[in-house]
């Protein structure tokens, strides 16, 4: 047999395996009332179950890969564990993806409390919510394939192995770069908060500072970390940040003292900051660097401030127009609409000019020991996604 | 190969049948229909899950099954209603076949599973599964797919305790390893090598399961293996690793009870085979002890022994699925 044969004979059986596993796939999704809600739900339960947060969320990565193999996507994962697949459907060159971006990891998954469960109404489980984007991209992935949900652009799935509140800049920069990659709009998936529209997109700093007092023998030892400590986070909570106190400062952990097995010469504080003034959210966060630093050379202690993470402050502006179509799509399938404002790492593409919204999926909400999700309002949020595509991909100018 | 290892060399790990297409073409190719029933009592905080993952993606995604079905003990929960939200055909076990009466008992539930479900093929899967996966049913299904002289399939894992807070490393089937592994090794040295010889997954043919008697308590799992082994020869047995099964934990109290129903169903075979002779009746209740200070009292406990008689002897059995000519029985392997 000679190599085109061989060729020939590959390709043939290839196609042959996608169209009939597409068949198949497509064939099943008539059988049940919300085949593909259904299938959200399903994915998350058994994604929320895989340990996580790890380094570069390979086991979750593995399950989406798995899936996405299925139904004849090949993804893409770099060197941090970030996972890109492209689903082709453009009618015409030149013509910018959607890109869709969900995060892998959670903050609260738990060996037992994430193993799910469900009732009639509702399904529960620790860091279920968490796992809801992913199954949603998935559930995209497959009924784009099956010719279920037809777009006119290519639709980009971004499963990253970045926190939440962490912006993957190096990630979205690469994605800008190249034409190919580059997208018209961008939704980033959650699960929860079905309904609420982000009219506005504020910038956050979240800042490290571990305080180390002298404890050596000649050092004068009247005060503590937690003396420390509880001077900077007073000095810090009588600031008002700007005239119309948009900007918010947040202690969002101390471990200082015995109860936390610490010496008492150490202790740690985060601290976060919020603002819809890009000026502002810079300043504040110089004067909370400083501030540290002078409260620890007042304690005589040595201080390490630390950016952990930045999220720009959003364009809301460039939105205007993928909000009020989603708006308009929300009134059609009778949802109900929550204007707020939002943190979020994908309102880094709007100081890129580019449209970038959250969708939210399902309502219910995060608890401390498990996440509650009203099962039925998965496929009100399938819907808006689906048609918020449909319509998007129809349009050539966004 | 030692004799005793045969059972090893069909042993496999799920990964070997997670080409879930591959599986569906073998059963189109066959012309089988494949059966999965949960036996249920209270079991409303595991049921939904596992129906809907399984459903989706062995229903939907790939037609492998052709229904899902939960029998039921009467729950007082709302396992039955749960059930039926998520997509299973529900039937209470006292409905079917009301003229052979009822019996409490998970094996009553699986014998009488046997009337109403369809499949060529059966898969049974406890219902307090919490890590409930996908393989849990396909890597059942796919050895006897494969090959037509396996009749039986059992499910093996690891086992790790669950407690409010954590998962702490197996120490789970500990009746299999204090009771059952012992006798097999005196008796029956080839079931020795069932690495979870009690795990509640398994999946099999009817032509095998419905020649088999059923107790309706805790012996059900023993018993099949006991008669599977007399009956149709240690190679129609096969087993399949599924990593890990994480389910609640059952008290000492719970599997002395157990153990005592396993004894039983055990003494009986070995028995009946000839392979033992009891001397003397054996005691009617199973006996634990309560204190309460200085005071210690017995309490005695009626463990159902009941069995069910091989369903292909109940005629509305028969009636519902008439004999198939031996020379057209697929996959039931013959006596040794």
């Amino acid at each position: 047999m000679n190599l085109f044969s061989k060729l020939k004979n590959s390709f043939t059986g290839t196609y042959h395996r996608v169209v009939k596993s597409s068949q198949t796939v497509l064939g099943s999704l008539k059988q049940t009332k919300h085949p593909l809600a259904d299938r959200i739900l399903s994915d998350a339960l058994q994604l929320s179950g895989i340990p996580s947060p790890t380094d570069k969320e390979e086991a979750r990565s593995t399950f989406i890969v798995e899936r996405l193999n299925n139904v004849g996507v090949q993804g893409t994962l770099d060197e941090s564990g970030h996972l890109l697949a492209r689903i082709p459907c453009s009618v015409a060159e030149d013509v910018k993806p959607i890109l869709l971006v969900a995060f892998l990891p959670s903050e609260h998954w738990h060996p037992t409390a994430s193993l799910g469960r469900l009732d009639t109404e509702k399904a529960y489980g620790s860091g279920l919510a968490d796992a809801i984007g992913p199954a949603t991209l998935l559930a995209v992935a497959e009924a784009m394939k099956t010719g279920f949900l037809r777009c006119n652009r290519d639709v980009l799935l971004l499963f990253t192995a970045s926190p939440l509140g962490k912006v993957p800049t190096a990630l979205y920069d690469r994605l800008l770069e190249r034409p190919a990659t580059a997208p018209k709009a961008v939704f980033s998936i959650r699960g929860l908060s079905l309904g609420v529209l982000n009219t506005s997109y504020k910038g956050t700093y979240q800042i490290r500072v571990r305080l180390t007092l002298d404890d050596s023998e000649e050092a004068d030892i009247r005060y503590s970390a937690v003396d420390a400590i509880t001077q900077l986070t007073q000095s810090l909570s009588m600031v008002q940040w700007d005239e119309k106190a948009e900007t918010s400062s947040i202690i969002s952990r101390i471990e200082a003292g015995f109860g936390f097995g610490k010496h008492p010469s150490e202790g740690l504080v985060e601290i976060e900051l919020y603002s819809s003034d890009s000026a502002v959210l810079d300043m504040a966060m110089k004067a909370v660097v400083a501030t540290a630093e002078k409260t620890a050379l007042q304690y005589k202690a040595k201080a390490q401030v630390e950016v952990v993470s930045y999220i720009p402050v959003g364009k809301a502006d460039v939105n205007q127009h993928l909000t009020s179509l989603a708006s308009s799509t929300m009134k059609d399938l009778h949802i109900k609409i929550k204007e707020k404002s939002a943190v979020t790492a994908v309102s880094y593409f709007t100081t890129r000019n580019i449209p970038a919204l959250v969708l939210g999926m399902a309502t219910g909400h995060i608890g401390l020991e498990y996440d509650e999700v009203k099962v039925e309002t998965l496929e009100l949020g399938r819907k808006l996604l689906f048609t918020l595509l449909e319509k998007l991909s129809k349009e050539g100018d966004l | 190969m030692d004799k005793n290892d045969s059972l090893l060399s069909r042993t496999w790990h799920h990964s070997r049948f997670g080409d879930i297409a591959r599986l569906v073409a073998l059963k189109e190719k066959k012309g089988l229909k494949i059966s999965l029933a949960f036996p249920t009592l209270n079991e409303e905080a595991t049921i939904g899950k596992e129906i809907l993952v399984i459903r989706t993606e062995l229903m939907d995604r790939y037609p492998l099954l052709d229904e899902i079905v939960v029998i039921d003990s009467s729950s007082q929960d709302k396992t039955r209603t749960i059930a039926e939200r998520y997509g299973a055909k529900v039937y209470q076990s006292k409905n079917i076949l009301p003229s052979c009466g009822t019996y409490r008992g998970k094996g009553e539930n699986l014998w009488k599973s046997l009337y109403v479900l369809q499949g060529d093929i059966v898969v049974w899967v406890d219902a307090d599964i919490a890590n409930i996966s996908p393989k849990f049913v396909y890597a059942l299904v796919g050895p006897l797919l494969e090959d037509d002289s396996i009749g039986y399939v059992k499910a093996f894992y690891e086992r790790p305790m669950r407690t409010s807070q954590d998962l702490k490393p197996s120490g789970g089937g500990r009746v299999t390893e204090i009771l059952v592994r012992p006798l097999f090794s005196l008796f029956y040295p080839e079931l020795a090598a069932l690495i979870q010889p009690l795990s509640g997954e398994y999946a099999g043919r009817r032509t095998l399961l419905e020649r088999l008697p059923f107790s309706v308590g805790y012996g059900v799992e023993l018993g099949h293996l006991i008669d599977i082994y007399h009956e149709f020869n240690i190679t129609s047995i096969a087993q399949v690793d599924l990593d890990i099964r994480i389910h609640r934990n059952q008290t000492t109290q719970a599997l002395g009870k157990m153990s005592y129903g396993i004894l039983n169903t055990f003494f009986k075979r070995v028995t009946q085979y000839g392979d033992a002779t009891l001397l003397k009746t054996l005691g009617a209740y199973h006996i634990s002890l309560e204190s309460e200070g200085d005071i210690h009292r017995l309490i005695e406990t009626d463990i159902p022994t009941i069995e069910r008689p091989a369903i292909v002897e109940i005629p509305e059995y028969r009636e519902r699925f008439p004999a198939i000519p031996d020379d057209r029985l697929t996959g039931t392997p013959p006596k040794p």
